[in-house]
């Protein structure tokens, strides 16, 4: 299980850039799991295009580390190297009309805030402890990856009303998958 | 074809970045390139010959010169951060050089009208306009190298950056030469030069910048 907030991605940048082997992984493993996840939701790319250019992303991070200033946000960092590489990739691919946006770093790291890692059965079973509106959008959005607006459109709820209810949610399967795991 | 997993452990094996730090290293050129100016300046053109009465005009355009400098070296700075914003730096360089522009203009009108057009230009063409960018190409390229090793993410406004910082420090070591004293050629023609390098300074940074 990993529940990984913002603000420790910058304790780990700042500590793994200081010579932390351990947190530096930590630090590149958490921006993995969210670039392969923003490359999905944005679709701009095919899914094999995705984990080279999440490798091609983390391979810049690690080159261009010395221009990491701890007292800046890492996650507009990451996002100022991840969308140059990307739009280099799509001038060398020649694919024309891709429009990366220009600030996304919210976009980036927000839905990332809590990832879960835990055997589908036991999800299934602790999904059924969440309130009815949560487990219902949690199952449209990340079991079944549709998105938010028509998640939204389906259960009559806003698109922000989705999203908080998607975060509370795994915050909460976040909680449980925890305290079952001890 | 390497795992994403794999590939994160072998990065993690060195976790501390190599060599100086980057912000000291440009520091240190900027230092290097001032010195070299000032060399260059006074072997090609020399000293001006009243400096001794003069020093204080020189001090006045060189501190110009360094005020529009200091500013670049933050821009190149942040430019070569990915993720820093360049909002403040770009709009504190263009509000000295409104500043000055309008203390040329001022100057300019605070002279009879029969001597306007000999206060502006110094009875001559501005040859700093040509002398200032031709003194800065050097530094401009060292200054570029600089950002190669750091990770500019909008070309053009880093090459712009470096080439104001560069243009900057070549105004400052041209002061020690330049034979004019008003104000209404100095606040116009120092800010012009400087923004030569600039623009200069933004086409190569889109064509020679990529990494």
């Amino acid at each position: 299980l990993v529940g990984t907030p913002s603000a420790s991605l910058q304790q780990l940048a700042t500590v793994g850039l200081a010579g932390d082997g351990r947190a530096y992984a930590a630090f590149l493993e958490a921006i993995a799991v969210r670039l392969r996840a923003y490359f999905r939701r944005r679709l701009f790319v095919r899914a094999d295009e995705g984990e080279d250019l999440v490798q091609e992303v983390l391979l810049a991070i690690h080159e261009k580390r010395a221009t990491f200033d701890a007292r800046q946000p890492v996650t507009a960092w990451v996002f100022g190297i991840a969308r140059y590489k990307l739009a280099d990739h799509f001038r060398r691919v020649r694919r024309i009309g891709v429009q990366i946006p220009v600030n996304d770093a919210d976009e980036l790291f927000a839905e990332g805030d809590v990832e879960i890692h835990a055997n589908e059965a036991d999800l299934m079973r602790l999904l059924e402890q969440l309130p009815d509106k949560q487990r219902r959008v949690i199952r449209m959005v990340k079991i079944e990856d549709r998105s938010v607006r028509e998640a939204a459109q389906e259960a009559s709820l806003s698109e922000s009303d989705v999203k908080v209810s998607i975060h509370r949610g795994l915050k909460t399967l976040s909680k449980l998958v925890k305290r079952d795991s001890l | 074809v390497i795992e994403t997993s794999e590939l994160i452990r072998n990065l993690a094996a060195n976790p501390r970045p190599r060599g100086p730090a980057l912000s000291a290293g440009l520091l240190g050129l900027a230092g290097l390139a001032l010195a070299y100016g000032a060399v260059a300046i006074l072997t090609l053109r020399g000293l001006r010959p009243d400096f001794a009465e003069a020093w204080t005009w020189v001090a006045g355009k060189a501190g110009l010169s360094l005020a529009l400098g200091a500013l670049g070296l933050w821009a190149t700075l942040r430019a070569g951060r990915p993720g820093s914003s360049l909002v403040a730096a770009t709009g504190a360089w263009v509000g000295l050089v409104v500043l000055s522009l309008a203390a040329a203009a001022s100057g300019a009108m605070s002279a009879p009208s029969s001597e306007r057009l000999q206060v502006m230009t110094g009875g001559d063409f501005p040859h700093c306009t040509v002398i200032i960018p031709a003194l800065a190409a050097p530094a401009g390229a060292a200054f570029f190298l600089w950002l190669r090793r750091a990770a500019p993410t909008r070309l053009w406004l880093a090459g712009a950056a470096a080439g104001g910082l560069a243009g900057a420090l070549a105004a400052a070591a041209y002061a020690l030469a330049c034979p004019v004293d008003t104000v209404a050629f100095v606040a116009l023609w120092y800010p012009l030069s400087i923004a030569i390098c600039v623009a200069l300074g933004a086409v190569a940074g889109s064509a020679f910048l990529r990494w």
